[in-house]
């Protein structure tokens, strides 16, 4: 914010920061808290928020067996964080952080890909039913900016939510938070909440901290579509069946259980999982020819000059379409390219796959043309722009800082090795129709294998492996013993890993091509199942 | 703070209220009629917005907060409620339901035209008709009767009141005895039990200064007056006062305390008396308080005659009555453990006089004999000398501030029996409930009903009476239905008449939220906004949403037309003072109230270069006195003193001689507070006449335990609902609306219920089917529903808010049994409100009360809500929401209760004791038989 020079007096009550650094946050006092939801209807009213979503909402959990049982709140919203993980990865910089510390949105500019919701750890942002656009709390900060406090703290009947500059050590906010007792959700995650809670239940900030009730609970429905997976601490019945009557017995203590929370639907669904898939072709095809000319192949086949180009070139078009597709603003999809941000591996995807396509309309022209060494050069060329287009959304996974399980280390070499897997699969499902000569065949039935072993390493290695968060132990147990299990286990595993090296095996030991074939509809099909379960078990554990 | 900018190069942004870093909270009052701020929605864009800020009063529950509506300039329409600064109850801070009159008034569903049914009474047929051809057709009625004596045929029946006077001057008009309200559903019991002690019917409890609050109520999160009160029991507690709170139920109150007390309904007099016993054997009382404020006096002389009649004797008689009543045994009648009555005792003791506490339903409206909970209450700030001190409990008229209507009528004359019955001489008030039974028993008819605000169908119980009773027409010749929003009693009206929420009307009121007083003002604040801007209104109705109306006019307007000629001696109480021929203008009435007879108004405007009505538009509330606190002490002139120690003026007792100075005293006969009451002896209540523990209808003991008996508590409040009043408020339903059975996991495994089972609820007179939630929040022993939800409709697009109700038949079985069954429970529909498409909740809920049936209290004719009942699985025909009743058990069991009441008249022929407070009081001749 630009600043009048002359008379600092009238400067200061400006719009805007006026210059002066600051750092908006808020500090609510649970031990205030009543838990009366009039922040939630106050936020609504003053932001005209739709049905089924929130920017602020109250959890209710409740723990200890009667007499004892204590219900305890905590107010839920953007955490304003300095390290913001949803400015981050927002691909248009549609959210942003201003300098007096707000995070703010701009719905001009968002696109509704929903990687903020990845992003975000505190399941803040939800996208607007009517404009389709990611919205959150903004902090009021057109209240803000003309002096007056966030609707949610001037309604507050108990004044349990303070706002107020953290960086003014004067100020009521910044003595609370230097002199009591307070806390920040997710703490771990690195995003430098400006939200802390004082006198806050330890279950209420621990997404993890109580058992999920389906079927709602104290007064509400669950919101159809909100597909949690619950979280079932509970013990199962005590096995006491007699009515208490006089005398006071306590039931072994039960576990915290939430007993009122907003629902959050998962971000991203089928269309993800399959674009996984579709870039994984159009790369793996490309790898599986560069493959066979190590083998010894020449280019001078129709598959090598023109069928992969042709191939790579419609799955990464359907690539293109299934992220528009996912868009909830299709018809903003060019900001990607022209109000992209840098440092989303959105944008930066985007010019990967850009890159790509280019890269195949020269090697088709080549084709074409039958320039033999240039189609040769720009197989090189592509290689490691293919491994990229793999590979890229491993780093887009790992700024969703929200999903613990997507943040693995082995998530580019499983998407790499998927990448050859069914870029083998494919390949050797076009010998069946297009001329290839042997030499790639083996060279197909490598890429396979190798890319299918990778694969099931990969697998054992995490499941052998101790998970550093209680979150990615969750997600992996959704994934390989809960809701996900099947799909993992035999979509991902059998279809994905077993029988594909199995056929591949089998054709570099001489059997027909035709196995192998088979075994790469399975690599596609198990590549799909298991980074679909992959991508709901990541999305699969509650964050609030 | 404002600072302006003449002139700067950021003319186009709004000059900011403080500087930056520092916030406020509202626009200063000097601005409200001119304020900018940036559009939510287009932010970051900085689109500006004009709005008129005009102070006005929430209507959803009855504590009367402030509220401050943003009135856009351009568009007309308000943009949103925030809370009003100026008010002195709720000090510009809200609950969910404040906001939340946004929704109500922009509600798709609302009623906007006033509609006639066009075919039978209940059938669901509507034609939208004129104003004036409503209100010709009313009057025209009410005219003949009023002309043909048939005054008792005509009826107000009220449920939320929200406005203080007005109505009963209007029936003073009329001369009718016909205002009907809903306390019997609601707080007559604990009305009772304060009125027997000392007059005032209500507790008004200086939260903010005590050191010890304890509540056998929810009022962090519900109830009379939910934001006011949580505000100052909060501060109460952030100044170091420690919290208990008693009641089955774990509410949202009960979790934020620092004793919970779980006990088995019915049993929360027994543990008063307990810690009562306590503080006498351990001599912690406040003797010189007791002394000076008790009729111990009286009390001896009746019931020791031949004993000492000295104060000593009073504390030994205590301890006597007293004695049985041990920690340990209460511990094991109310089946909780002694340390929890012991550590509220030990608190009681350490606040000394600085304990407040509070009471209005709970145990009171869930229990024969309920009203003892409250009488047993107030016995512990009797002890303990905690009555009117800082940081005790007052009497609720202290903090209640009733200012002079403007030519007021004098009382009538005349005595409705359907509403004050002989069988309830003490009732507080009208027996409400008992409406339908006594028209089937013919002791009168109707001729012209009114129900304002009220769904008696739902709310009350044994809702199939209520619709066989609105159905007969020659019981009800005439329903008309003044409601903000549809309901199931609206549904069997003859005309629904669309009111104004509490943005859209004229009244006043005051409530006792603390030590306190102050005056609200509840102003329609579109038509504010536009005689600001210039425009002029003959009625509020032309600045309202489609042609709704307020009742203030309304009533006016009524009165007119009923004795257009002034034959009938009605039109002179409506007429302008400035203009006889023309009906009182709400200016003139309110302008004439604030003019004179408002303490400190009139200076308060001065100051301001303002009228008081001008004031009191532009502010909405004005504070009357503060720190209100002993008010018992004052000294009061008077003509003589009695040998009873009453001082008397003008023929009146005011006041009461205690140590040689004549005081205010209490509302009491004996202007003392009576812990005998000379009152109930009299009529026959021997054994209740002093703090007692009576034995509820749901006694623990009783109840098939081992079986698959259980209490159900029906009654608790969720805090973002309001009665039946909600369901035009989605964000407020969009929060609540799920409505589980809460049953503790020890019944849940006995009876094998788990969570989300459907389980059918035996009653005394029929069942209805509703689902398990597997809870440690409640007691084992005792199920409960919240009382909000269950609502319904006939029709698919009218009858009631597709927001909140269920679509459902209702069959008659024949011989009195009926049968409510859902079709469709909550759906998306489509409407002018895009969010009507977006619903996503399914749950409307079951309607628990038609099965309940009427349980009137013998002595405070309290409905006693609590129901014994039985749990089974769900039959195999059982639907979720199923309810199913036979009317003429309930008429049975309305007997039966009828035969535990005492019938007047008592000592000197009365109808009822003429000192008990009773809305719409008569002349002393019509008390007598």
């Amino acid at each position: 914010m630009s600043t009048r020079c002359g008379d600092s007096q009238d400067t200061r009550f400006l719009g805007g920061t006026g210059g002066t650094a600051l750092r908006y946050g808020f500090v609510i006092d649970q031990d205030v808290c009543i838990g009366c939801h009039a922040c939630t209807v106050a936020c609504k009213t003053e932001h005209d928020v739709p049905l089924g979503v929130n920017r602020t909402w109250v959890k209710y959990i409740e723990k200890g067996a009667w007499p004892d049982t204590k219900r305890f709140f905590s107010v839920m919203r953007c955490n304003h964080c300095t390290d913001a993980p949803c400015v981050e990865i927002c691909p248009t910089s549609a959210l942003f952080k201003r300098d007096d510390g707000i995070v703010d949105f701009d719905t001009d500019r968002c696109i509704g890909c929903k990687a903020c919701m990845q992003g975000c750890p505190y399941d803040a942002l939800y996208i607007d039913p009517g404009d389709h656009t990611a919205q959150k709390c903004n902090y009021c900060v057109h209240r803000v900016e003309v002096g007056l406090e966030p609707a949610c703290v001037v309604v507050c009947p108990v004044q349990a939510i303070i706002a107020g500059d953290l960086d003014d050590p004067a100020s009521r906010i910044a003595r609370m938070v230097a002199t009591d007792q307070v806390f920040v959700r997710s703490p771990e995650q690195g995003t430098n909440p400006n939200l802390w809670y004082k006198g806050v239940e330890a279950a209420n900030i621990d997404p993890l901290g109580a058992s999920s009730q389906n079927g709602g609970g104290i007064w509400k429905d669950t919101e159809p579509g909100s597909n949690w997976l619950a979280v079932d601490l509970t013990p199962r019945k005590g096995d006491d069946r007699r009515a208490n009557t006089t005398q006071i017995r306590r039931r072994p203590d039960s576990p915290p259980r939430v007993v009122y929370n907003a629902d959050h639907p998962m971000p991203w669904g089928w269309r993800v999982s399959s674009y996984f898939l579709t870039k994984g072709i159009a790369a793996g095809v490309a790898l599986a020819v560069a493959l066979s000319l190590l083998a010894g192949a020449g280019m001078d086949n129709g598959w090598a000059r023109l069928g992969v180009p042709v191939v790579a070139g419609v799955f990464l078009a359907l690539t293109g379409v299934l992220l528009v597709w996912d868009l909830k603003r299709p018809d903003r999809f060019l900001y990607l390219l022209t109000k992209g941000n840098p440092d989303s591996w959105l944008v930066r995807g985007a010019w990967i796959l850009a890159a790509y396509a280019l890269l195949l309309v020269g090697w088709f022209v080549a084709g074409v043309v039958r320039a033999d060494a240039t189609t040769t050069v720009l197989v090189w060329v592509g290689v490691p722009l293919a491994i990229a287009t793999a590979g890229y959304t491993a780093f887009l996974f790992g700024q969703a800082e929200a999903r613990d399980l997507w943040q693995s280390p082995t998530l580019l070499w499983h998407m790499v090795a998927g990448a050859f897997a069914v870029g083998g699969g494919a390949s050797l499902v076009a010998t069946l129709i297009a001329d290839v000569p042997s030499a790639a065949e083996t060279a197909f039935a490598w890429a396979m294998v190798g890319g299918s072993f990778a694969l099931g390493l990969i697998a054992f290695a995490e499941l052998a492996s101790r998970h550093p968060t209680r979150n990615i132990e969750a997600a992996m147990h959704h994934m390989t013993q809960g809701a996900y299990a099947k799909e993992w286990w035999i979509g991902g595993q059998l279809l994905g890993v077993v029988l594909p090296l199995g056929a591949g095996l089998f054709v570099l030991a001489g059997g027909p091509v035709a196995v192998g074939a088979v075994g790469g509809l399975a690599a596609m099909a198990g590549v799909w199942f298991a980074d679909d379960a992959m991508v709901k078990a990541g999305q699969s554990v509650p964050l609030s | 703070m404002l600072v302006t900018i003449e002139e700067s190069d950021h003319g186009l942004d709004i000059p900011r209220l403080t500087p930056p870093g520092e916030l406020t909270n509202f626009p200063p009052p000097d601005r409200w009629d001119d304020w900018e701020e940036y559009d939510a929605r287009a932010w970051p864009t900085k689109v500006k917005r004009e709005y008129r800020l005009v102070p006005t009063t929430c209507f959803n529950c009855e504590s009367g907060c402030g509220l401050l509506a943003y009135v856009d300039k351009e568009s007309g329409q308000v943009r949103k409620f925030e809370g009003n600064p100026a008010h002195p109850g709720s000090r510009g801070r809200n609950c969910a339901k404040g906001p939340a009159t946004l929704n109500q008034m922009y509600d798709p569903e609302r009623i906007l035209y006033p509609m006639r049914r066009s075919g039978p009474r209940g059938s669901g047929q509507w034609q939208r008709v004129s104003w004036d051809e409503a209100l010709d057709d009313i009057a025209g009625r009410l005219r003949t009767a009023i002309r043909e004596d048939r005054h008792d045929q005509i009826m107000y029946h009220v449920g939320r009141p929200g406005e203080d006077g007005f109505m009963e001057r209007t029936l003073k008009a009329w001369g009718v005895d016909g205002h009907n309200s809903h306390t019997n559903i609601c707080s007559a019991g604990a009305r009772t039990g304060y009125a027997m002690w000392m007059g005032h019917d209500r507790p008004s409890a200086d939260f903010a200064n005590a050191k010890f609050i304890l509540l056998l109520s929810s009022h962090l999160e519900t109830g009379h007056y939910f934001n006011p009160h949580a505000q100052r029991i909060m501060e109460g507690k952030q100044s170091g006062a420690k919290l208990a709170t008693i009641d089955p139920r774990l509410s949202n109150t009960a979790s934020m305390s620092d004793i919970w007390l779980s006990p088995w309904p019915g049993t929360e007099p027994a543990i008063f008396l307990a810690i009562a016993r306590e503080l006498l054997e351990r001599d912690a009382i406040d003797r010189e308080f007791m002394r000076r404020w008790v009729n111990w006096r009286e009390t001896l002389s009746a019931l020791r005659p031949a004993g000492s009649q000295d104060f000593e004797a009073f504390i030994d008689l205590l301890k006597e009555t007293y004695s049985g009543y041990s920690l340990d045994w209460a511990a094991e009648e109310a089946g909780i453990e002694a340390w929890r009555i012991q550590a509220v005792a030990e608190a009681i003791i350490d606040a000394g006089s600085r304990f407040s506490s509070h009471t209005w339903r709970s145990a009171g409206s869930g229990n024969l004999g309920g009203w003892q909970a409250a009488r047993c209450l107030w016995f512990l700030h009797v002890l303990t000398g905690s009555v009117g001190t800082k940081g005790g409990t007052s009497p609720s008229a202290w903090g209640k501030f009733n200012p002079a209507h403007w030519n007021m009528p004098p009382p009538h004359d005349r005595w409705n029996e359907l509403l004050w019955p002989k069988e309830y001489p003490f009732a507080h008030h009208e027996l409400s409930m008992l409406l339908p039974y006594f028209l089937k028993e013919g002791r009168g008819k109707l001729d012209v009903y009114f129900t304002r605000v009220y769904n008696p169908v739902w709310t009350n119980p044994d809702g199939f009476s209520w619709i066989e009773m609105l159905s007969d027409e020659d019981k009800v010749g005439l329903h008309v239905a003044l409601t903000p929003t549809w309901s199931e009693s609206a549904w069997f009206a003859d005309y629904v008449l669309p009111m104004g929420v509490g943005s859209e009307r004229h009244d006043t009121h005051s409530y006792e939220t603390h030590a306190g007083q102050w005056l609200g003002f509840r102003q329609p604040v579109l038509r504010v906004a536009g005689e600001r801007a210039g425009h002029t209104y003959n009625r509020t109705y032309e600045a309202n949403p489609g042609e709704v109306w307020e009742e203030t006019e309304f009533w006016i307007d009524l009165s007119w037309r009923i004795d257009p000629e002034g034959s009938l001696g009605i039109k002179r109480w409506f007429a302008s003072p400035n203009d006889p021929e023309r009906p009182v203008s709400v200016d003139e009435y309110y302008g004439w109230m604030f003019d004179n007879s408002v303490p400190g108004l009139v200076d308060k405007a001065q100051a301001e270069g303002l009228t008081p009505l001008a004031f009191m538009r532009k502010y909405g509330a004005v504070e009357v006195a503060r720190d209100v606190y002993e008010v018992n002490e004052r000294t009061v002139a008077h003509d003589t003193v009695g040998d009873d120690g009453l001082a008397i003026r003008a023929g009146s007792a005011v006041g009461v001689e205690i140590d040689g100075e004549v005081r205010a005293g209490f509302a009491s006969p004996s202007k003392r507070l009576e812990w005998w009451s000379q009152t109930m002896h009299d009529w026959g209540w021997e054994d209740e006449a002093i703090p007692t523990y009576l034995k509820t209808h749901v006694y623990w003991r009783d109840l098939d335990l081992e079986g698959n008996e259980r209490v159900l508590l029906p009654t608790f409040r969720l805090p973002t609902l309001i009665h039946t009043r909600s369901g035009n408020a989605k964000y407020l339903y969009e929060i609540s609306h799920g409505h589980p059975l809460w049953v503790n996991p020890y019944d849940a495994d006995a009876l094998r219920f788990d969570t989300g089972d459907m389980i059918r609820i035996t009653t005394d007179t029929g069942y209805f089917v509703m689902r398990a939630w597997r809870t440690e929040g409640i007691r084992p022993g005792v199920v409960a529903a919240s009382h909000h939800l269950g609502r319904w409709r006939l029709s698919e697009s009218a009858g009631n808010e597709r927001w909140a109700s269920a679509l459902v038949e209702i069959d008659q079985l024949g011989d009195g049994r009926w049968r409510l069954r859902q079709k469709k429970g909550i759906e998306p529909f489509s409407s002018d409100d895009p969010d009507s498409e977006r619903i996503w909740w399914r749950d409307a809920g079951v309607h628990q009360n038609l099965a309940f049936p009427t349980h009137p209290d013998p002595v405070s004719g309290q409905h006693a809500w609590h129901q014994r009942v039985r749990l089974t699985p769900a039959e195999p025909d059982d639907q979720y929401g199923d309810v199913v009743v036979d009317t003429n058990k309930s008429f049975e069991i309305y007997r039966e209760w009828l035969n535990l009441a005492k019938p007047g008249p008592g000592p000197g022929g009365l109808r009822r004791p003429m000192w008990l407070a009773r809305p719409n009081k008569p002349v002393a001749d019509a008390y007598r038989v």
